[in-house]
């Protein structure tokens, strides 16, 4: 729990890279995705044991 | 889009979702998704709390996840090649849990609620008259234990509280399976050891003083003056690692902080 709201604070600073530091090799940390659609899922839990590629997007 | 629509039809079946992931607000989403004809999955990260977990600054970002809940690629999206997800497919359940229903159902309902005892069950059921009983306990099955072998990691690196609380949760749905003694094992190993118990301690305080809000700058101060007070003594060990990462991340977030 603890490396879980340390991982969620420190990741508050945005350094020029999409992404940093690299997060390849850690484990997905827990989500919470609310409103899906396009699935019939209702929870992120039911992508279980799926190969999942997260897509961070904005409508602009 | 198109890249990331042809991904997932070309290898949907195989075990890869594509999930759209947005902390923006839903009515211009929907427009934008509809305009860009997105056909994959996607879903609201409220107050981009997941976004800021994983160190996202810009968009678009990407994170390829492996069935087993590694991260194994991230960059822009459109620099994601089939052959990477070819390489990482292997292992994925062909049917999500979302279509499981019937006596898949079952299955999922007990895996849901963290029983993986019964869900194992019900999976053995399954597998004498449908193929699938047998790959959705071969899942099951390696999630578990993955999910031990994370555990008994994290006692290993010293983080005492999380694998102990981590492996109490577990355990409440592991009636008559061996990881069970596994796990309790572990538990027993934690109680009888002194040096283990007291860093539980410590690391129990740090997780409440973690717990209050951080509103205002004062509120920060506050908590770093708490942190090194519970820092002292313990410098070189994992628990001060622990402390020092909160002391950095409080003292970020102060600087965003207007009074």
């Amino acid at each position: 729990m603890i490396a879980q709201i340390l991982l969620a604070s420190a990741g508050a600073f945005a350094l020029p890279s999409n992404i940093t530091p690299s997060k390849v090799g850690d484990k997905l940390p827990t989500v919470v995705l609310e409103g899906l659609a396009q699935t019939e899922a209702t929870s992120y839990e039911e992508f279980t044991g799926r190969l999942v590629l997260l897509e961070f997007f904005a409508h602009w | 889009m198109p890249h990331l629509n042809k991904l997932d039809e070309e290898f949907s079946e195989q075990g890869l979702s594509v999930i759209g992931v947005t902390s923006e607000p839903s009515g211009p989403t929907e427009k934008w998704i509809a305009k860009k004809k997105a056909a994959y999955a996607y879903g609201y990260d409220k107050g981009g709390k997941l976004k800021r977990a994983l160190g996202v600054g810009g968009i678009p970002a990407s994170f390829l996840v492996d069935p087993s809940g590694t991260i194994v690629w991230q960059g822009h999206p459109n620099s994601l090649s089939s052959n990477l997800i070819k390489e990482h497919i292997k292992g994925a359940i062909s049917k999500p849990l979302y279509e499981w229903s019937g006596k898949a159902g079952k299955i999922k309902k007990n895996f849901l609620k963290g029983d993986f005892a019964k869900a194992l069950d019900e999976a053995q059921k399954l597998a004498k008259n449908d193929p699938f009983g047998e790959e959705a306990g071969e899942l099951l099955q390696g999630i578990l234990t993955s999910r031990v072998a994370d555990l008994q990691a994290v006692l290993e690196v010293g983080d005492i509280l999380a694998a102990s609380d981590g492996a109490k949760v577990l355990l409440k749905g592991l009636k008559g399976l061996p990881e069970a003694d596994t796990l309790k094992a572990m538990l027993k190993v934690i109680s009888k050891d002194k040096e283990m118990k007291a860093t539980m301690k410590l690391q129990k305080r740090l997780a409440k003083i973690l717990e209050e809000d951080l509103r205002r700058r004062k509120d920060c101060d506050e908590r770093v003056v708490a942190l090194e007070k519970l820092l002292k003594g313990h410098r070189g060990t994992y628990f001060a690692s622990q402390i020092e990462a909160a002391i950095d991340a409080t003292r970020v977030a102060r600087t965003k902080m207007e009074y």
